[in-house]
């Protein structure tokens, strides 16, 4: 690493394991995973030689979920499923987090899958990749408080729909 | 007495501390006052640690060592994944197979006393290279007709 820039295999060897776990959120399956992280990766080598130091990992975070909004508008022609107008529609309890087992571990995925990209978007950076609202609205370009909208809109959209699976 | 509004998307940046502290405080005063409030704080935080405690999803054995050689080297294998352009190639290569090793098998078998066209060529004339020129002069047509369907098939490629 030279003037706190990382090589490209450092960042792979490094952060890969952060990167597809991110891609893996985004995209909600593995072969779409293995393929934004391929071409993130293509990204990050030619990003570093104009990368400079500060959040990688918020940088890393920023370049696959642009590989995957590229992706999303390339694939926009397939039909999506609809984004229910009121999301508090059932809301029974439900598990806490601490006691996430395997199958709802793979209900919250398929929660997530449902969601509208930005919504979903919004959710993976913050809650997977762990980014402030700040970082969410520059990778994004959008507003600070369209990030904390969309984060809020997401997790009860999130809630309501694992409400109705665990129901 | 406070007037307290329906839940908003301030008790999210409430959970993750994004809120200046006026905000805070009127988000306090909400909550000390509504169920409603405290309902949907309770299913706002619900909803994201579910989603942190989500176990990291680690990549299959040997996908680093694959996608180092692929994004070291070139992007050339993308190209690969078009299903499309793998069945173009399969078709191609089976082109250029039915074009040059058929006449040939075809030719040997004139010699057997095979029962193309080329068989009544060799039977009438025992000379090798009559059949050889006989066998290759009938198929021409044929091996134009192929080498078009390679030029088809490879056309709409960019490769």
């Amino acid at each position: 690493m030279a003037d706190g820039v990382p090589t490209w295999e450092e960042v792979a060897r490094d952060h890969g394991r952060f990167l597809y776990n991110v891609a893996y959120r985004l995209a909600g399956n593995e072969v779409d995973a293995q393929d934004l992280v391929q071409e993130a990766l293509i990204r990050v080598r030619k990003g570093l030689e104009t990368y400079e130091p500060g959040s990688l990992e918020g940088w890393l975070a920023r370049i696959v979920t642009n590989v995957f909004l590229d992706e999303v508008r390339r694939r926009r022609r397939r039909p999506t499923e609809a984004f229910p107008a009121d999301p508090d529609l059932v809301l029974p309890a439900t598990p806490g987090a601490d006691e996430i087992t395997e199958s709802l571990s793979g209900d919250i995925q398929a929660a997530l899958a449902r969601l509208p990209e930005e919504f979903r978007v919004t959710v993976v950076l913050c809650d997977v990749a762990d980014l402030s609202y700040e970082q969410i609205s520059a990778s994004l370009g959008v507003p600070v408080g369209t990030v904390r909208s969309r984060l809020h809109r997401g997790r009860r959209f999130l809630r309501a729909a694992l409400a109705e699976d665990t129901a | 007495m406070t007037i307290v509004p329906e839940p908003d998307d301030r008790l999210s940046g409430y959970l993750d501390g994004e809120l200046d502290a006026t905000e805070r405080a009127a988000v306090d005063a909400f909550l000390a006052e509504s169920d409603a409030w405290r309902n949907a704080l309770a299913e706002v935080r619900w909803a994201r640690d579910t989603v942190r405690a989500l176990p990291w999803q680690d990549a299959r054995p040997g996908f680093w060592d694959d996608v180092s050689l692929e994004s070291l080297g070139a992007t050339a294998p993308h190209r690969w994944r078009h299903p499309f352009r793998v069945i173009a190639g399969a078709a191609a290569a089976a082109a250029v197979l039915v074009a040059f090793v058929v006449p040939l098998e075809d030719r040997d078998s004139g010699n057997d006393g095979g029962s193309t066209a080329s068989r009544s060529t060799a039977t009438s004339s025992p000379d090798r290279s009559t059949v050889q020129t006989d066998s290759g002069g009938g198929s021409d047509d044929d091996t134009n007709l192929l080498q078009d369907v390679v030029e088809i098939a490879l056309d709409p490629f960019d490769w």
